[in-house]
């Protein structure tokens, strides 16, 4: 997978209010089980446990098997890039400029 | 804390016409999105992206043609200012862009809340095409 793909995936991964919820569960402890998490939401845990495999696929999750439980934690790392909005909007900014330009040396 | 982006731009262009695209509607809308901002101050407008499922609130703060223009960015997660100061050159229109107001707390998850990294592709295909 290249960098590109795997940054797209992340973006989808949280662009879900269920799955940032999710996130900010896992952020304040070492890690829950599957159960724990459910309780959380109002839908049932296949639900819970597809939205938390969107997450595991985009790196952002890890899960491990502990007896019959499924334990997941978070793995911040990849949000590092995407949480500074700043850059974001510096990239947002420079790339709508050159659109500009583009429009003005038309004319 | 609060921290801003400070950007700037050089244009061949006119500052009438620089101008132009940062204050009419239908030309600011083909470079940054859909939009009803007018130059006038305290006048409402809003920016929208319906397939980034994204709008922006903002009033006009400042309008001083063609120098000057100022308006609030609130939406997405961000409640911040964006000033725009134009100067011409020798030939060259300068382009000053400040956007203000970000605060510390408000980076975290907010970045992604409707799934901006998908812009960057479009912005691309758009240029593609042009």
């Amino acid at each position: 997978m290249n960098e590109k793909n795997q940054e797209r995936d992340i973006y989808v991964a949280i662009a879900d209010p269920t799955r940032r919820k999710l996130l900010r569960l896992l952020a304040d402890v070492e890690e829950l089980p599957l159960n724990e998490l459910t309780v959380h939401f109002e839908m049932g845990r296949t639900a819970v446990s597809k939205h938390l495999a969107i997450l595991k696929e985009a790196g952002l999750v890890i899960s491990r098997k502990v007896g019959r439980e499924t334990r997941y934690r978070l793995n911040a790392g990849p949000l590092r890039e995407i949480e500074d909005w700043v850059s974001f909007y510096r990239r947002f900014w420079s790339e709508r400029i050159s659109l500009l330009n583009q429009i003005l040396e038309e004319e | 804390m609060s921290l801003t982006v400070t950007q700037d731009f050089n244009f061949k262009s006119p500052i009438e016409k620089v101008w132009l695209a940062l204050t009419d509607a239908n030309t600011l809308g083909k470079w940054v999105m859909a939009n009803d901002i007018k130059p006038v101050v305290g006048h409402k407008f809003q920016f929208r992206n319906e397939q980034w499922n994204l709008i922006i609130d903002s009033e006009v703060l400042e309008v001083e043609e063609p120098y000057k223009l100022s308006y609030t960015w609130v939406g997405g997660g961000i409640n911040t200012t964006v000033t725009w100061t134009l100067k011409h050159e020798d030939g060259t229109t300068h382009l000053h862009l400040e956007q203000t107001g970000f605060e510390k707390e408000d980076q975290a998850f907010n970045g992604a809340k409707y799934g901006w990294a998908k812009m960057g592709e479009e912005l691309n295909n758009v240029l593609e095409v042009l």
